[in-house]
């Protein structure tokens, strides 16, 4: 009987190291947010991007966030393609959404929300053909109270390639934000 | 044989304790942010990426309608705009249907004429207008005003990988034209997933 239960307590400490070991999402700890973004195979459409490899691209059109909170940190990385044949410079910015153009059921992104937009390289010059992550993260401070908050509201990243030219392209990311209510 | 069956039990009692255990926690991921996006390619080019309005290194007139038209500067389109009309090609290979937005800012140095933000009818001693045409679309009816900032956009809704042909027509300010610097202004076209 005592090996029976010295075999149970060390194939329940075994088993819960293999488990509790493996990363979860827990209510436990609500104050560590889950971060996505790391890009896998689920993020990139490699045939697309081999068609286009000639084209100069900016992926994803949209990124959600979801029961998002102040002081939470949610990020993703923006893929920024130079389909030329010569280097490029390019701005990564934060930008305010056309007002005619904010997606049914969501709001403008309150004033100040520039201010919690980190962009990692905000002037990143490609080489032909390189396409680089740009890591967008939102943080808002803890100081802002959630239910000063919309429930839902939208902001745009904005990708310009700096040409000096008289005709631009900016081509937009949508970010759409809920709230944890 | 009795040391194997105990320690399959113990195994499968450690088993149904630690099921026990985890399902809460992973029940508990509604409380996390989440953050998600599929790939999805935005992806446009212009050509030309520049226009004078007069054409060549033509200098522009005062009140004076231009349009960025292959058949002549000063000629307007047909009441039905043909591709032949249109000097701007925007080549689409977006994944996503888009809607794109022309912007035509202030000029800056020279005489830096300012946009009266009404549309390519109407002008102003130091101010100038211009509005956008694409292919296929009725003109002047079908025309879309191009303000400095926070226009409508040039069309709504392009499907994915559909090409485009536009033009723009601009009214120069009524006022003289004084100074011999040239004066440019940078067009932003901007697309956005719809």
């Amino acid at each position: 009987m005592g090996k029976f239960v010295v075999g149970t307590v060390v194939a329940l400490l075994i088993t819960a190291g293999i488990v509790f070991g493996l990363p979860s999402s827990s209510a436990d700890n609500p104050v560590v947010p889950v971060e996505n973004g790391d890009v896998n195979g689920s993020d990139i459409d490699e045939d697309t991007e081999e068609k286009l490899y000639d084209r100069t691209w900016v992926s994803p059109a949209m990124v959600e966030i979801g029961n998002y909170y102040p002081g939470g940190s949610a990020g993703w990385n923006l893929r920024v393609h130079n389909g030329s044949d010569t280097e490029a410079q390019f701005l990564v910015a934060y930008r305010v959404p056309d007002s005619d153009k904010i997606k049914e059921g969501y709001v403008m992104a309150p004033a100040e929300a520039g201010d919690w937009i980190i962009v990692s390289d905000p002037t990143p010059l490609l080489a032909p053909k390189e396409t680089r992550e740009i890591r967008i993260t939102l943080v808002v401070p803890t100081s802002i109270r959630s239910e000063d908050l919309p429930v839902k509201w939208e902001f745009w990243t904005s990708v310009i390639e700096v040409t000096g030219d008289m005709i631009q392209v900016e081509t937009c990311t949508r970010w759409l934000v809920s709230m944890r209510t | 044989m009795k040391r194997i069956r105990r320690l399959m039990l113990s195994l499968a009692l450690a088993l149904m304790l630690l099921l026990s255990f985890s399902v809460p926690a992973f029940a508990a991921v509604a409380d996390d942010i989440v953050v998600t996006a599929t790939p999805s390619y935005i992806s446009i080019t212009i050509a030309p990426d520049t226009w004078n309005p007069a054409g060549g290194s033509v200098k522009i007139d005062k009140a004076t309608t231009y349009y960025a038209n292959p058949l002549g500067a000063t000629t307007a389109p047909s009441a039905t705009v043909a591709d032949g009309e249109c000097t701007f090609t925007i080549t689409n290979t977006s994944t996503e249907i888009t809607t794109l937005t022309g912007n035509f800012p202030d000029f800056a140095s020279g005489d830096a004429m300012t946009n009266i933000n009404t549309g390519y009818a109407t002008n102003g001693a130091n101010a100038f207008g211009a509005s956008s045409y694409i292919s296929g679309a009725a003109w002047p009816g079908g025309a879309v005003i191009m303000q400095s900032t926070g226009s409508d956009p040039i069309k709504s809704s392009l499907a994915a990988t559909t090409n485009l042909k536009f033009g723009i027509a601009m009214l120069t300010k009524s006022g003289d034209f004084s100074s011999p610097t040239a004066m440019t202004s940078t067009i932003t076209v901007t697309a956005v997933k719809s």
